[in-house]
């Protein structure tokens, strides 16, 4: 994770506040689901940087994906490569700065498109 | 029947074909006549085993006998002494010396929470196999009688990890680091399923879907539980996480197809569905060898790997 240096507080801060302002906003998914988090509908393209898996040595992938939904807990993203369990990926999703999220599943929906089931994490000793 | 009952009173079954002659095990060594539910003194022990013993043995039909369960260190020690390491012992005596080394073991590390463990008695297991499979050509029929075929924990796992070991050398695969890391792999490979309550693992009738959820899990409850440890290799980690993939993308699982998959797990797909129909299960009896190639080839290149299963119902098919 060396590539990318961590988020400040402050930054995070802000991007959590921005995350609530998104799902406070957006209409709730699978109310009686019984998920810690309800989820909202969240479509949009976003900037990415996907590291590699167990902090490989191959560079961090700088790519662009698509959101589908969102929680306090985590995301759900559109990208056309399968991830790894516990890969670690950066997101833009706000002026604030980067969030982190790691992979917690992956399941392909199409070809050359996997939906992927990410929760939000903090690095960097925060 | 007779086995699992003289096993719930304390006795292991040693295989006839894994004592050597001349040797000297350190325990008593008991057989069961027919007709009897008992074990009697077969050998006490300090007192050893001839050729013409072992003979004797063979020719009745005797390919069991049994130690107490207090004995196994000793039976274990017995092995790596005699049979294990000893190059003149022909590979299928050895296979199964190696077999019963690591069942204890690996029972062992299996029923607590030490991941280390199970790796370690992975990795010894998978570097010893791979040197009696790289070492002499084994026909599939000899090691297809003397590999049991029960489906439990251990017997499956090691069972893959066999075939899967000797796929690998008739595809091409020579060196027998390689070899023995693919091995240690296949024996890992259902480590996931440590985490499926045994009521689902063995249930006789069909899996409700919540049920059926919990089995699709075990590949990627077994990658999380590996994945940051650094003495597997990608190949390993890739066994453990995709062996349920199927070239079509219709597995789990991610749903990858063919391109995404490792060469290994591609193969131990193969050798794991070929062991699962093979053996006996609670809900049905094993169909018959020829049978499993036939549906290995009816959905080669759908879901199984055409190259893996070709090589694979060749050796089956050569020897059946």
């Amino acid at each position: 994770m060396s590539q990318m240096p961590p988020p400040s507080v402050a930054a995070m801060d802000e991007a959590e506040a921005q995350i609530d302002l998104l799902v406070n906003s957006g209409t709730e998914l699978d109310a009686h689901e019984g998920r810690r988090f309800p989820r909202f509908h969240y479509q949009s393209r976003i900037r990415a940087t996907v590291y590699p898996f167990n902090d490989g040595a191959s560079a961090p992938l700088e790519c662009t994906m698509l959101t589908r939904d969102l929680s306090r807990g985590g995301i759900n993203l559109l990208h056309t490569d399968p991830l790894l369990l516990g890969q670690k990926i950066a997101l833009t999703l706000s002026e604030s700065g980067p969030r982190f999220v790691e992979v917690m599943w992956c399941r392909r929906v199409a070809h050359r498109c996997y939906s992927l089931g990410c929760r939000f994490i903090r690095v960097g000793g925060e | 029947m007779a086995t699992a009952s003289l096993q719930s009173r304390g006795y292991l079954p040693v295989a006839t074909a894994s004592l050597c002659p001349a040797s000297v095990l350190d325990c008593d060594l008991f057989i069961q006549r027919p007709g009897c539910a008992y074990a009697e003194l077969y050998r006490g022990s300090t007192y050893p085993l001839e050729s013409a013993d072992i003979e004797a043995l063979r020719s009745d039909g005797v390919d069991h006998l049994y130690i107490r369960a207090e004995d196994a260190n000793a039976y274990r020690e017995y092995l790596c002494q005699h049979v294990l390491h000893d190059a003149s012992v022909p590979p299928m005596a050895r296979m199964q010396a190696l077999r019963e080394v690591t069942r204890v073991a690996f029972q062992d590390a299996l029923s607590g929470s030490d991941c280390d463990r199970i790796v370690s008695v992975a990795s010894d297991f998978g570097s010893d196999l791979a040197s009696v499979v790289a070492e002499r050509s084994i026909a599939f029929g000899e090691l297809y009688t003397t590999l049991e075929h029960d489906y439990y924990t251990f017997t499956h796992v090691c069972n893959v990890s066999v075939y899967c070991t000797m796929l690998a050398h008739k595809l091409g695969v020579c060196d027998t680091a390689g070899l023995g890391e693919f091995a240690a792999a296949a024996l890992l490979h259902d480590i996931g399923k440590r985490h499926i309550p045994p009521r689902v693992l063995n249930k006789p009738g069909k899996l409700n879907d919540d049920e059926w959820e919990l089995i699709r899990e075990h590949p990627a409850t077994g990658f999380r539980e590996v994945a940051t440890r650094d003495d597997l290799t990608w190949g390993q980690l890739m066994v453990i996480y995709q062996h349920h993939e199927r070239i079509d993308g219709s597995g789990y699982p991610c749903g990858v197809p063919a391109d995404e998959i490792h060469p290994w797990a591609k193969i131990c797909a193969v050798a794991d569905v070929f062991d699962a129909l093979t053996c006996h299960r609670p809900y049905r009896g094993p169909m018959p060898k020829q049978d499993v190639c036939d549906y290995l080839k009816k959905y080669s290149g759908v879901w199984f790997d055409a190259e893996a299963v070709a090589c694979w119902t060749r050796q089956v098919g050569g020897e059946a």
